[in-house]
């Protein structure tokens, strides 16, 4: 019974909610910066191992020559209260880690589309792929040094997307900023989309 | 089948506790669901020290990706030690937590923590 007990004990911990919003864009958008400056630890990498069959190139030759690729997911984390943690992951930059989009997309509560006016169509994947989705975004114009200073309008033009999806411009370095962007997209979630949005 | 292939097969590249464990519940195990210790570092003796150092590193609940990180190992042999680890009982996991609160609440909540922050 003594075990019991104890177990009892460590069940009445109470393990917190996990969240996630997920923080998109090309390779080089600024998304672990964005991440490092709201996140409450540094940055964290995690990352996938696969072969490259596992990546969907169906290749009969050189099988006995797979080769290993490593998929780098970076992520932080916020503490919102004693029941609910928030993490924020920057999904992959390169188009052919896309599966690994689709697992992150579950139950996100929303995603921040990072884009850079100097590339603007690095981002239209992550555009599509979240309008497809249904996962509710913002862009965040993240305002690079020496980059021309687009309006809202010509970057909604640019990128295609309606007037309901918000878009910011933002400093992915600075952590008003990057809260800012979070706030925003959770308000946008909060008005545009109804409960039992996720999964 | 998988095994002949003249002797020129490819080299298994499965490491060793991927052989020893078994995926079924690995493949549900969601990049955030968080797990707790469940019993105390070393209790059963350290025949197995990456197991205690999850236990350690679990005091306090972590996510599966945070194990992962942390430990620098990749998230599916995470995946694969940690669905153990709550199949043999050394961890709590929560991973039904998310179903029970619903949206509004949540995202109020963390609405409210970032304008706090």
């Amino acid at each position: 019974m003594a075990s019991v007990g104890s177990e009892e004990e460590a069940g009445t911990e109470v393990i917190p909610l996990a969240v996630k919003i997920l923080i998109a864009g090309g390779f080089g958008a600024g998304k672990t910066t964005l991440v490092g400056s709201v996140s409450e630890i540094t940055p964290l990498s995690t990352e996938e191992v696969m072969t490259e069959a596992s990546l969907g190139i169906d290749d009969l030759n050189g099988v006995e020559e797979k080769t290993t690729t490593t998929v780098a997911l970076d992520f932080g984390r916020i503490t919102i209260s004693d029941g609910v943690v928030l993490y924020l992951f920057g999904t992959p930059g390169q188009d052919r880690f896309w599966f690994m989009w689709e697992e992150l997309a579950q139950g996100a509560l929303g995603a921040v589309v990072l884009a850079d006016t100097r590339r603007l169509e690095t981002c239209f994947h992550a555009v599509d792929f979240f309008e497809r989705r249904g996962v509710p975004f913002v862009i965040a114009v993240n305002r690079f040094d020496g980059a021309h200073a687009y309006t809202e309008h010509e970057v909604r033009e640019a990128i295609g997307t309606g007037p309901d999806v918000p878009i910011l411009m933002a400093d992915a370095r600075s952590r008003e900023s990057a809260k800012d962007v979070l706030i925003t997209l959770v308000e946008h979630v909060m008005t545009h989309h109804t409960p039992a949005v996720t999964g | 089948m998988i095994v002949g292939d003249g002797g020129r097969g490819p080299a298994r590249l499965l490491r060793p506790f991927a052989l020893g464990l078994g995926g079924g519940a690995a493949t549900s195990l969601d990049l955030l669901c968080r797990v707790v210790a469940a019993r105390s570092p070393g209790e059963t003796g350290a025949c197995q020290p990456e197991r205690e150092t999850v236990l350690r590193l679990c005091l306090r609940p972590r996510s599966v990706a945070e194990v992962s990180a942390v430990l620098d190992i990749p998230l599916t042999a995470a995946r694969l030690l940690l669905a153990d680890m709550i199949g043999r009982g050394e961890l709590r996991s929560c991973a039904d937590g998310a179903k029970a609160v619903e949206e509004g609440v949540v995202l109020r909540a963390v609405l409210d923590g970032l304008r706090a922050l």
